[in-house]
């Protein structure tokens, strides 16, 4: 499958084009911003985006400059996936939408998402609500993988570790396992649009995986069970 | 109350202040002169620190600004626009918003009936979109700072007929400006709005019974002035 991943410089980025490296085409895509005229050109025979949701190094990091890149950038970016006819896309969310809930709730995906203001979870929830606008009107399928914080399990680390937390080689194995799903062509868009709670196997979990698990999702890194909060 | 009007001279702002105007001590701010003369302050939402300074020495805001299909205003004005009222909120301790905006339910469920309490499906046309972007932003506003803030989303907008209307039908999800007078007091005065934010579907005719306003009339109190319906009857023969 040829892949386009935008904003592929960051961490996640560069873990999702590693663990697709193997079995798909890659082009990356690391510019300040989605520009408008130049997406059509990147998108051009691409069969799938992934769309990192991780703002380039680059770019400013202005408030203001953020809400555009969030909002406008990833409209003007889904309108031209529709337009090339790429009919897979999958957007990289976060669990940070649920930081108000009480640590003693399960969050699964049936939880209602409260970002709080002025946060880049705000942010990134409002990428999400457009990405799912436009598979409610048009044949494409779209996954929004709800990702926890990004750690090296490798790592060595006395800090506690959140447990929403993953290592990156498993981020990028959900979304290979997202890039998986195909129902562009129902015309019922449940169907076409998805959202994934994705974290590592954590004992005690306060996020519920078991539907990234459906899809195909097995996380391999763990980290230490004393360390999780 | 002193309530600051923002985009106060488009096509809802001279029709629906004059009403509002001696329950409130009204500002008035556009970015183009008042239809009919009156004094306006020039501000543009677009500007954060005009919003922050407009916003002092105010109790509550009408936010009645829009851009409907231009691909980069639409996010500045409906978008932006929005968060830039939503942290001047914040900066004042102002705890009542009012918002206007398209309907957000036609395209999914025209063909349906008794529709009311749903969830906005704005689709992707800049107007309703970037609008929809903006109601998300103030609900995190409103959850996280206890903002009171309040949506009306409605199709068109207008006089109540003076005369009988022969061989035509009433207006769909369109709402008088009698009506929206009654309702823009009751959501500027109201207290323990759920959530601290809602929206609410506004029509002033519910004969077909195609869209409703039974949530508007369960947590606002509203009711309809006026059955406008009537002046949609055949003549007798």
């Amino acid at each position: 499958m040829r892949v386009l991943i935008v904003s592929a410089g960051g961490e996640l980025g560069q873990a999702i084009a590693l663990g697709l490296d193997f079995d798909h085409q890659l082009r990356l895509a690391d510019g300040p911003e989605l520009p408008g005229e130049d997406l059509q050109a990147i998108l051009q025979d691409m069969d799938a985006v992934v769309h990192t949701g991780e703002p380039p190094a680059a770019m400013a990091q202005s408030p203001n400059a953020l809400l555009d890149w969030y909002t406008r950038g990833t409209y003007d970016l889904m309108a031209a996936a529709v337009a090339e006819g790429v009919r897979r896309f999958v957007y990289c969310s976060t669990l940070d939408l649920f930081g108000t809930y009480p640590s003693d709730v399960h969050i699964s995906e049936l939880h209602e998402p409260f970002p709080p203001a002025q946060s880049q979870s705000l942010l990134r929830y409002l990428a999400e609500l457009t990405v799912r606008e436009f598979t409610r009107d048009h044949a494409i399928t779209a996954t929004a993988l709800r990702l926890g914080t990004l750690v090296d399990a490798d790592a060595p680390t006395s800090a506690t570790v959140k447990n929403s937390a993953i290592d990156p080689r498993d981020a990028a194995s959900a979304v290979r396992a997202a890039l998986n799903r195909n129902d562009s062509d129902s015309l019922n868009w449940v169907r076409r649009w998805g959202i994934y709670h994705v974290c590592a196997d954590h004992p005690n979990p306060r996020f519920l995986i078991d539907r990234a698990r459906a899809l195909g999702f097995k996380p391999q890194h763990r980290f230490a069970s004393p360390k999780v909060v | 109350m002193r309530l600051l009007v923002l985009g106060a001279c488009g096509n809802i702002g001279p029709s629906l202040t004059p009403g509002l105007s001696e329950f409130y001590e009204l500002t008035l701010t556009d970015t183009i002169p008042h239809p009919n003369g009156l004094p306006v302050e020039s501000l543009d939402i677009r500007d954060y620190d005009a919003v922050e300074q407009a916003c002092a020495d105010h109790d509550a805001i009408l936010n009645l600004c829009v851009v409907r299909d231009d691909p980069v205003l639409s996010f500045e004005v409906n978008t932006h626009g929005v968060d830039n009222i939503s942290r001047a909120l914040v900066r004042h301790g102002i705890k009542r918003v009012l918002h206007t905006g398209p309907q957000l339910v036609r395209q999914w469920f025209d063909h349906d009936f008794r529709v009311d309490d749903v969830p906005p499906m704005p689709g992707t046309g800049y107007y309703c979109f970037t609008k929809f972007l903006g109601m998300e932003i103030s609900r995190a506003y409103a959850r996280q700072h206890g903002i009171n803030t309040v949506w009306f989303l409605f199709n068109g907008v207008g006089p109540k007929p003076e005369k009988s209307q022969h061989d035509t039908d009433h207006p769909p999800f369109t709402v008088v400006w009698e009506d929206l007078v009654a309702a823009s007091r009751l959501a500027l005065e109201a207290e323990d709005l759920p959530d601290h934010y809602q929206y609410f579907n506004l029509t002033s005719y519910v004969e077909h019974g195609k869209y409703a306003v039974d949530k508007a009339r369960r947590l606002l109190g509203f009711e309809i002035g006026e059955r406008l319906e009537s002046y949609f009857r055949r003549t007798s023969t």
